[in-house]
């Protein structure tokens, strides 16, 4: 284990009843935590990689609502990849760092350490495009693979991102902007819907504001959506010209490192999970993953929740978890 | 010089001869000037672009009062929730909004001009931050991308001495 240069607060974490993890592996740009459960159902680690919009401390966001201690109650053992802020640390980062450098030193780590061939991979958001981008060019390293609310085809569908993105010229804008700031993302998700998410919500809010839960869980959620991160703009840019405005991961045009991710290089198990109600990630961007992949063993279930609601919501408890629990151990 | 004579004082300055030892200064600042001027102009018509979401507003109101007074509980009137209802359909406009190509088109120019506009002031502070013995941001940065290509490559010679 290297020692930590990136921050004194190991856990990485806001809130201190979080679960309980250790970190195996820090670089410049990654952090590795590791959750282990009570009695390990599935010998195979998952690693999850999330999206670096924002950080991944939603995923253990309280004791009550928490996607990682669901996933422990399901018997796996849990790898979480933590991408550290770049505006503390690597301004020049591209998806090549990301994908071909630090997923897999993440991935490594976990197969030397488990002494294991293979690990399952769970991405979600952008981490999904991560892994399946991770997928395709490193195909030998992965068991199974699970992604979350994933765009895959980014141009199907009423994406207003898509929309949006088309007219932007990344290389302009990652010029002016070396970092693109949280607060700066943020204010682009809250154009999406401004009235609801600045005003509704508060005032949603105040109906239960005697209800301690739900008043803890309010003010978690608000420190979570405007604690995001930074984008590296080189980073922030290939992503934007690669997969909004050229579609290269389904026009199997795609290139990193030199390499081509040609998604049909998939051939292990495939689950992909979707939120009905997803206004970020539309289902018709993620549902056309069965027609690039090579996989002959695809899973896909749609849960009627948001993008977030799969990830906090009560659902994650309920079926989620378990639907995912379930789904690798019948394929351990 | 000129073709035509010029419009204003600062039109005058924008065109003046780059000489002199601070010509390449000079000229950033007309450069910088013309950039900030472009941003100036798509953010003022990025503004125009109210007037689509007011039209979708007049075309979609009407159904929606209808609706709304159909659907009135006039026993359990809730003010808070006909409040949230209401504005929702606001967003649905403003939706609307974002979907026309007018909208994408310019709210695209205002990022890409304000990112261009960035990048020169950024350059022009550069001379001055150094002069001053201070490394500018993007210097940090190219240095941070050195290190870090340093720490790869110390990383692919330990990956193949193990």
């Amino acid at each position: 284990m290297q020692a930590s240069a990136v921050t004194c607060d190991n856990t990485l974490h806001p809130f201190s009843d979080h679960a309980q993890k250790e970190m195996v592996f820090q670089n410049t740009h990654i952090t590795l935590f590791k959750y282990t459960p009570q009695t390990v159902k599935c010998a195979t680690p998952v690693c999850i990689s999330y999206a670096l919009v924002n950080k991944t401390y939603v995923l253990d966001l309280s004791p009550k609502n928490s996607f990682v201690r669901s996933l422990l109650k399901e018997g796996l053992i849990v790898y979480l990849i933590v991408w550290h802020d770049p505006a503390k640390t690597m301004c020049n980062v591209t998806l090549e760092d990301y994908v071909c450098r630090n997923l897999n030193i993440c991935v490594d780590t976990i197969l030397q350490l488990h002494d294991i061939p293979q690990v399952n991979l769970l991405g979600i958001c952008q981490g999904g495009t991560f892994s399946l981008m991770y997928a395709a060019l490193f195909a030998e390293k992965v068991k199974n693979l699970i992604v979350m609310v994933t765009p895959v085809d980014f141009q199907k569908g009423e994406n207003l991102f898509t929309h949006m993105a088309k007219n932007w010229d990344t290389k302009k804008i990652a010029g002016g902007f070396p970092l693109l700031t949280g607060d700066f993302m943020n204010l682009g998700f809250l154009q999406l819907k401004p009235f609801d998410l600045l005003i509704n919500k508060y005032v949603g809010a105040m109906q239960f504001l005697n209800d301690e839960h739900k008043r803890e869980f309010f003010l978690r959620m608000e420190k979570w959506i405007f604690d995001s991160p930074a984008q590296a703009g080189n980073a922030w840019s290939e992503f934007i010209e690669k997969c909004y405005q050229k579609n290269a991961l389904v026009n199997d045009t795609f290139v990193l490192a030199g390499n081509k991710v040609s998604l049909s290089n998939i051939k292990c198990p495939v689950l992909n999970l979707t939120a009905a109600k997803d206004h970020l990630v539309p289902n018709e961007c993620s549902t056309p993953l069965k027609d690039v992949i090579s996989s002959t063993d695809y899973t896909y279930e749609c849960f009627s929740t948001g993008h977030i609601g799969i990830l906090v919501g009560r659902i994650v408890a309920k079926k989620v978890a378990p639907t995912i629990g379930e789904w690798l151990q019948k394929r351990a | 010089m000129f073709s035509t004579l010029p419009q204003s004082p600062i039109d005058f300055w924008k065109n003046f001869p780059l000489m002199g030892p601070n010509r390449e200064y000079l000229e950033k600042l007309q450069n910088i000037h013309t950039t900030w001027t472009k941003f100036l102009q798509s953010n003022m018509e990025y503004n125009k672009l109210s007037q689509i979401f007011w039209e979708n507003f007049a075309k979609d109101f009407p159904a929606y009062s209808k609706k709304s007074y159909e659907n009135f509980n006039f026993k359990d009137f809730d003010p808070t929730k006909k409040m949230q209802e209401g504005l929702k359909f606001f967003d649905e406009c403003w939706e609307k909004t974002m979907q026309s190509e007018e909208y994408a088109q310019k709210s695209g120019e205002v990022l890409n001009n304000l990112g261009e506009f960035r990048k020169q002031l950024l350059d022009l502070f550069t001379p001055i931050l150094n002069d001053s013995n201070i490394a500018s941001q993007q210097q940090i940065y190219e240095l941070t991308k050195q290190m870090d290509e340093l720490r790869k490559r110390l990383e692919n010679l330990e990956a193949q001495k193990s």
